[in-house]
């Protein structure tokens, strides 16, 4: 993969499991990040893409945390990610996060105001309140001074996920984790918080990884995609190269399988089956058990190929229209 | 045609919690929707959160009594239906819920999940022909016989709304009302659900009442829409009319919203100001007007009520013959030549597959 100047944020070889001889629920997880760039890694429930995140913020319970493997290297320093005491000196500062829910991720019992300080204080010493009201500001909470006394729930979840926004980024971060932030919300709302987060990203130049599930959602706001399943990154490309020359047959049955909101209605495509549970991942192709074009060579693991314009693809077939016409 | 549910001015209002503060105020849920729902037609209720759609479903149900108006089920009113009446009105409408997790007994077995409902509604089978019907059930909704042995917590997220459809079914209604049958669901198995959906239409010959958020899901799923905002319906008509040239100002703003899964999609979002007003004070005339960018002051002072445009739709806007009609349908380009043959290359193959496959469990 090639480290322009730009380059913000690599992983490499990112592996976990829950124990010793488990199977691993993250494999193999490479992706790299661009200031000023955002990445979307997108899957379904349990493919792993929060799970990711977590590893990246240093934030998994410390049984866990010893399992990671791997390496990152993040603003041209290189560290491995048992390092917690270097990640959560980069938490919150350099490196920040948004979460899904921002009912159960603000503390109920604190004004808003006074959280938002708070993570100033955490890398500044005193003070922070005149930042934090600069920041609700910047967000667009109206009437943002008397809005620093509020608690969370006197907030709607779209002023809420601003609040958590402005949390996120009082520190100017490099790199913002956000795991699904409009997920929770209604589509005008959400249409808004991603105006919001695309204003923010330009004004500091940072970096974006956003976790969803929401292919709409990754069409409109990604440079770069990396797709997951089962706990590997199966495709990573340019969101172009995602929807208008999709290689791995996950990715395909993906995109194939949303109703398209404009043109001509069609039975839908879709993937059969389900997601594998972690305990019944054999050797192999992890998709194989669901890929219409799995072959016997798909009990071994599947080479990640390199497509034109740094597009990787984890897949045998790829690109599936020069298989062999086999016996199905 | 002959409208198998027609509500006819239905109100719903919930009395504001307790305490000094929420005494005597009210939460308008629905403030007099009407519309008719053909026989054999899928008809959906769309909006955002708080906006009534879910109480106007169950409303429809009898699940909650109306504070006034009426609907109409086969001509029969439903508000003045008790015990048997009551209980043969069930028996044509039926509910799947959102929460697959939630809705089904975790006690009960999936043969005693699907055979409940005949039990009570369907006194004249005796145990062997419910389970024989069971055994059916669960093989017309995708999963095995041998599956009603088991208990609900064995299966995904996506089995256990099929499990769900299957108890529906059991009651031999005409009706399905489905409150997001499909939100809680990941994509892929979102799409089997939804095919499940259309084929067991057509099998069983039923009527489909939507509730939903997905404006891409309703569009797919159904014939027409009434789009809901604070109680009221805002706009009423043909799928297809409506989102592809959506007429009221709110419309038009979700419309613009949603996100599509394609990268050359350029709908420039249309921001509303503010937030959704609270229904336990909704604002006067038009709730709309407080973020609607066309508002004038008869819009605070008159309730717009449903008009009929040329091409047979009705949108509730005193300005809707001047407000210029978006446009979400035209735009539609020609997928790129790689994407439209691998999605053709991959719904080929698991065709070519699941013929040779048709006993393998959810392989729908």
């Amino acid at each position: 993969m090639s480290h322009s100047m730009s380059n913000l944020l690599s992983v490499k070889g990112l592996g976990l499991s829950f124990s010793e001889k488990g199977p691993d629920f993250l494999r193999d997880v490479n992706f790299d990040l661009n200031k000023g760039e955002t990445l979307c890694i997108v899957g379904e429930s349990g493919c792993g893409k929060s799970l990711t995140a977590l590893s990246l913020m240093g934030l998994l319970a410390p049984s866990l945390s010893r399992r990671v493997k791997g390496e990152l290297s993040f603003e041209g320093q290189s560290l491995r990610f048992q390092d917690q005491k270097k990640l959560q000196q980069m938490r919150g500062g350099r490196l920040s996060m948004i979460f899904q829910e921002p009912m159960t991720s603000l503390n109920p019992s604190f004004r808003i105001g006074d959280q938002i300080s708070e993570a100033w204080q955490c890398h500044h010493g005193a003070g922070g309140r005149e930042r934090a009201l600069e920041m609700l500001e910047r967000v667009g909470i109206p009437d943002a001074k008397s809005r620093m006394n509020d608690y969370p729930h006197q907030l709607s979840g779209g002023m809420r996920q601003r609040v958590m926004i402005a949390m996120a980024l009082v520190n100017n971060p490099s790199l913002v984790i956000a795991d699904e932030p409009t997920t929770a919300l209604d589509v005008t709302v959400q249409s808004q918080i991603l105006k919001l987060m695309n204003d923010m990203q330009k004004t500091l130049n940072m970096g974006i990884i956003l976790i969803t599930h929401d292919l709409g959602v990754v069409a409109q706001v990604a440079t770069r995609v990396a797709v997951m399943y089962a706990g590997e990154v199966v495709e990573h490309a340019s969101a172009e190269a995602i929807f208008n020359d999709p290689q791995h047959p996950y990715t395909i049955g993906l995109i194939a399988s949303v109703p398209p909101i404009s043109g001509p209605r069609e039975r839908l495509t879709v993937i059969p089956g389900r997601v594998p549970l972690p305990g019944s991942l054999g050797k192999g192709c992890r998709f194989a058990g669901r890929c219409p074009f799995a072959t016997e060579i798909c009990q071994t693991d599947p080479p990640v190929q390199l497509m034109e314009g740094s597009h990787f693809v984890r897949c045998h077939h790829a690109p599936i229209e020069n298989m062999k016409e086999s016996a199905a | 045609m002959t409208a198998i549910v027609e509500a006819i001015d239905l109100v719903k209002e919930f009395d504001a919690g307790g305490g000094m503060l929420g005494k005597g105020k009210k939460v308008y849920a629905v403030s007099g929707v009407s519309f008719e729902v053909q026989r054999g037609e899928t008809f959906a209720i769309v909006g955002e959160s708080g906006c009534g759609k879910s109480t106007l479903a169950r409303t429809l149900s009898r699940l909650i009594a109306p504070t006034s108006g009426d609907v109409l089920v086969q001509g029969t009113s439903v508000g003045a239906l008790k015990g048997r009446g009551l209980r043969d009105l069930r028996s044509k409408i039926q509910f799947i819920f959102q929460d697959p997790f939630s809705s089904l007994n975790p006690r009960m077995s999936v043969g005693a999940l699907i055979a409940e409902p005949m039990e009570v509604h369907r006194p004249d089978l005796n145990a062997k022909q419910r389970r024989a019907e069971t055994a059916q059930l669960l093989r017309q909704v995708g999963l095995r016989a041998a599956h009603m042995d088991r208990y609900p917590h064995e299966f995904s997220g996506g089995q256990r709304q099929r499990i769900g459809i299957a108890r529906a079914l059991a009651a031999k209604p005409e009706i399905l009302i489905g409150d997001e049958p499909v939100s809680a669901l990941d994509v892929s198995v979102q799409a089997q659900v939804i095919n499940l959906l259309a084929d067991l239409k057509t099998e069983f010959g039923l009527t489909l009442i939507i509730v939903a958020h997905d404006l891409a899901v309703v569009r797919h799923m159904s014939d027409r829409i009434a789009v809901m905002y604070l109680g009221r319906i805002v706009e009423i008509g043909d799928a297809d009319a409506i989102t592809a040239n959506p007429r009221h100002p709110y419309t038009q703003a979700l419309m613009s919203a949603v996100p599509e899964a394609r990268i050359d999609a350029n709908r420039n979002p249309i921001l509303l100001e503010g937030e959704i007003p609270s229904p336990i004070n909704p604002p006067s005339g038009c709730r709309f007007r407080t973020r609607c960018a066309f508002a004038k002051a008869i819009c605070a002072e008159k309730i717009p009520l449903l008009e009929t445009t040329k091409d047979g739709r009705e949108v509730a806007c005193h300005f809707h013959k001047e407000i210029p009609v978006s446009d979400y349908g035209s735009e539609t380009q020609a997928l790129p030549e790689a994407a439209k043959r691998r999605f053709a290359l991959f719904r080929g193959a698991v065709n070519a597959r699941k013929e040779n496959k048709t006993q393998q469990g959810e392989y729908q």
